[in-house]
């Protein structure tokens, strides 16, 4: 597995404190930085980060931590984690999905029960994908990904109806919301959840009291509890990240089986990709 | 001049440069629309304050968002991050309403 990160950083900034040839310039004012996680500037860039944060600023604005598997890795790995890139908006309760917010973690935001059928405006599902999510979590699936997972016999999932919500009335569509239904696999302590990579919020100031949420982001690879595992190809995580902020709320993470995964390489599935994940 | 009134003109300016360069690179978009000053992507709440901002000037605003901090990567920024990208977006995008221009 390579890990690298990329950062996202104010071009003044980085005019200040990194060398010129490093990165590339985004439209002039922003310099994008890619550097193998064991990099020594990324500790320098991490030390820049911490001393601007002792005056209430921040020297990256964004950070992404990007972990790239062979294929052997992946074909050896027992559970992947399903981590979906199609993303879009407006989101459900946007477009008329009712939530019923009386279960809802008063700390955490997590916990709102969904009480209709999930409603869309499903032309801004990025086009040609199998899998995306609104920006509240909400999961939708192509019906040739539904017809797959059912004729394989795989487990964990039911796929209800999308409604399509447009101008006129509501109407069927092509998509399918992804639920699953398998046992929560529980998320271990090994799993490390942060405000980023350098920043693992000790003060917990994004962890539920409650248990619900382990942290704002998840920053290593997802390892969960093997025990009471049930038999599917398709979880949860009983944990959850993220925060309830507008729209955004605590999401939890999919792993799938290596029988899934399987089937989403013969599909040539779109919309995803793959990370290994672990039993304990 | 003082120096507030001069970081207006500037801003004025700079919003009057922006807005020329987002016509140019989007000729076909014309017309107003709704920009949410917190994005939606970045925890902005759907009733949250908005701007009505030239179509053109509202997609190079988002693209410079999107280049600060890319949409659908699963993450969220701190609120310090957040802070730190609204005030780099708006500080080379301005939102005209804010130094007073009309849109």
């Amino acid at each position: 597995m390579r890990e690298t990160i990329e950062f996202r950083i104010a071009e003044r900034d980085a005019r200040l404190h990194l060398e010129p040839g490093l990165g590339v310039s985004l439209g002039g004012s922003i310099r994008k930085v890619v550097l193998p996680m064991g990099d020594a500037r990324v500790q320098r860039i991490a030390q820049l980060n911490h001393a601007y944060g002792k005056r209430g600023d921040a020297f990256f604005m964004s950070w992404n931590l990007r972990r790239s598997y062979t294929e052997r890795e992946l074909r050896s790995a027992e559970l992947l984690n399903w981590v979906v890139r199609a993303h879009f908006e407006p989101t459900g309760s946007m477009c008329g999905t009712v939530y019923d917010a009386s279960s809802e973690c008063p700390h955490c935001g997590a916990g709102a029960r969904q009480v209709s059928e999930l409603l869309l405006d499903t032309r801004r599902i990025p086009k040609g994908k199998d899998i995306a999510q609104t920006l509240s979590g909400e999961m939708v699936v192509s019906s040739r990904f539904a017809s797959a997972f059912l004729e394989q016999g795989l487990r964990g999932a039911e796929f209800h109806p999308v409604l399509h919500h447009g101008r006129g009335a509501l109407q069927a569509s092509d998509w399918r919301q992804l639920v699953v239904t398998s046992k929560p696999l529980v998320l271990s302590p090994r799993t490390v959840a942060g405000n980023n990579p350098f920043d693992l919020d000790e003060a917990g100031a994004f962890r539920c009291p409650l248990g619900h949420v382990a942290g704002l982001n998840q920053i290593s690879e997802l390892y969960v509890e093997k025990a009471d595992r049930d038999d599917a190809d398709l979880w949860v995580t009983d944990t959850l990240f993220g925060d309830r902020r507008g729209e955004l709320r605590p999401e939890p993470r999919l792993l799938i089986s290596p029988r899934l995964r399987d089937v989403l390489w013969a599909m040539d599935a779109k919309g995803y990709a793959l990370e290994a994940a672990h039993f304990v | 001049m003082s120096a507030d009134q001069a970081t207006v003109v500037q801003a004025r300016s700079l919003y009057q440069q922006r807005l020329r360069s987002a016509q140019e690179a989007y000729p076909n978009s014309t017309g107003y629309e709704k920009h949410h000053f917190v994005p939606l992507y970045l925890g902005g709440a759907s009733n949250g304050q908005t701007y009505r901002l030239p179509t053109a000037y509202h997609k190079a605003v988002t693209q410079q968002f999107r280049r600060a901090w890319p949409y659908g990567q699963g993450r969220r920024p701190t609120p310090q991050e957040l802070q730190k990208i609204l005030l780099e977006v708006y500080s080379e995008y301005p939102i005209p309403q804010l130094i007073g221009v009309t849109p």
